[in-house]
């Protein structure tokens, strides 16, 4: 550990990491890399940026339905636990600890915005999602609107989500689109198992009434 | 298909919909750019905070000039409010007649209305100048005094000696 943290120091002179330092970087862990980071270095923290910011943004973006906001948001998320980082004791891992970061700052900030008009900005689709065989089955002549398109489907799937409540909407989110566990989600809300699958019961049945076109006739 | 498979199924309906949403990508290059602008905006922030601190407040006022706006005004009204609450006493100049002669103290205007209630009685050397104390036919060899006797200025009812300042 040592012996790597000064391979580190000795390293990242500067801020900027050289092609040589992002290979020994990559190899290192997020613990010694959040000690790095601690004592200011700026590439170990961009390492970890590197290997989170897609996750983080990724649940950001359900959360908003908006690409902006949610490129905004984990900008801060990070910026806001890079100045919090003397305080991490490491009791979760630091992917926990930033993404607790990063949900109760987009809550705080759904609460604002919900009081002010917005608009929906969503990210294109995969090309090849339309061939993706789940999707394929769900956009069938079964759906009352056989005909309905993929695009339409996204718009009301993110129109849908905005329906329900903050916490409820971070829940569906990192269970059923980034598919974690209930005890990760568990972790990064706070709260205890059975309250996720209370919130994940009462959030399903929601979207269930709001997306019934969308949805197979039993 | 009873109530229990039947729920089960929706459920799983449901869920795959809303995996639709994991097809939703970033626009293309997204990802390289966003921890180097992180890491931009950290760099920033840190040569930010070697500057003095005074700079770094005329900075945020330049930037943000409403917040300058409501700085302004706030110092304004704290001034106001101050100069309300620490009322400067008047300097009118009080005469006052004793030993034949009159003589005024700067700032005395405070002492009729005072000692409205109270008897107060001044006694002045005769040598100290019929003219008053401003007057230039002699200097007081002897410092004058004011006393007052009476509950308005000596609370315990004794007289006190106040010195006069000399010119």
């Amino acid at each position: 550990m040592e012996a790597i943290t000064r391979k580190i120091r000795r390293d990242d002179v500067s801020t900027a990491p050289s092609p040589s330092t992002a290979v020994s970087l990559i190899d290192l862990d997020d613990g010694c890399l959040v000690t790095a980071s601690q004592r200011g270095e700026l590439a170990a923290f961009d390492e970890l940026i590197r290997r989170y910011h897609s996750r983080i943004y990724s649940t950001l973006y359900h959360m908003t339905s908006n690409h902006e906001d949610a490129d905004d948001l984990t900008q801060e998320s990070f910026i806001r636990a890079f100045k919090a980082l003397k305080r991490f004791k490491g009791d979760a891992s630091f992917y926990t600890w930033t993404y607790r970061i990063a949900v109760n700052l987009t809550i705080n900030f759904l609460k604002k915005r919900h009081r002010r008009a917005y608009h929906l900005s969503l990210n294109d689709m995969e090309i090849h999602a339309e061939n993706h065989p789940e999707l394929v089955a769900l956009i069938s002549n079964k759906t009352p609107r056989g005909e309905v398109r993929i695009h339409e489907l996204q718009q009301k799937l993110n129109e849908a989500m905005l329906q329900l409540s903050e916490t409820h909407r971070l829940t569906v989110t990192l269970h059923d689109i980034q598919g974690m566990s209930h005890e990760e989600i568990s972790k990064i809300m706070d709260c205890n198992v059975g309250t996720v699958r209370s919130r994940l019961f009462y959030a399903r049945q929601q979207l269930q009434v709001y997306l019934a076109d969308y949805l197979p006739r039993p | 298909m009873d109530m229990k498979e039947q729920h089960a199924q929706d459920q799983e309906d449901l869920r795959k919909l809303i995996s639709l949403k994991r097809h939703e990508t970033p626009p293309p290059g997204y990802g390289d750019l966003v921890s180097s602008r992180i890491i931009s905006r950290l760099e920033v922030d840190r040569i930010a905070r070697r500057d003095p601190f005074l700079w770094r407040i005329f900075r945020t006022l330049s930037f943000r000039p409403a917040l300058s706006v409501v700085y302004s005004l706030v110092m304004i009204a704290l001034v106001c409010f101050g100069r309300d609450v620490v009322e400067v006493p008047s300097v009118n100049t009080q005469t006052f007649q004793a030993g034949g002669g009159s003589f005024q103290i700067p700032g005395a205007s405070w002492l009729r209305s005072s000692t409205a209630s109270s008897q107060h009685s001044m006694n002045l050397p005769s040598r100290v100048m019929p003219g008053g104390l401003m007057g230039k036919r002699s200097r007081p060899s002897i410092q004058p005094t004011l006393q007052f006797t009476g509950s308005g200025l000596s609370p315990l009812g004794q007289s006190v000696r106040y010195p006069l300042l000399q010119p």
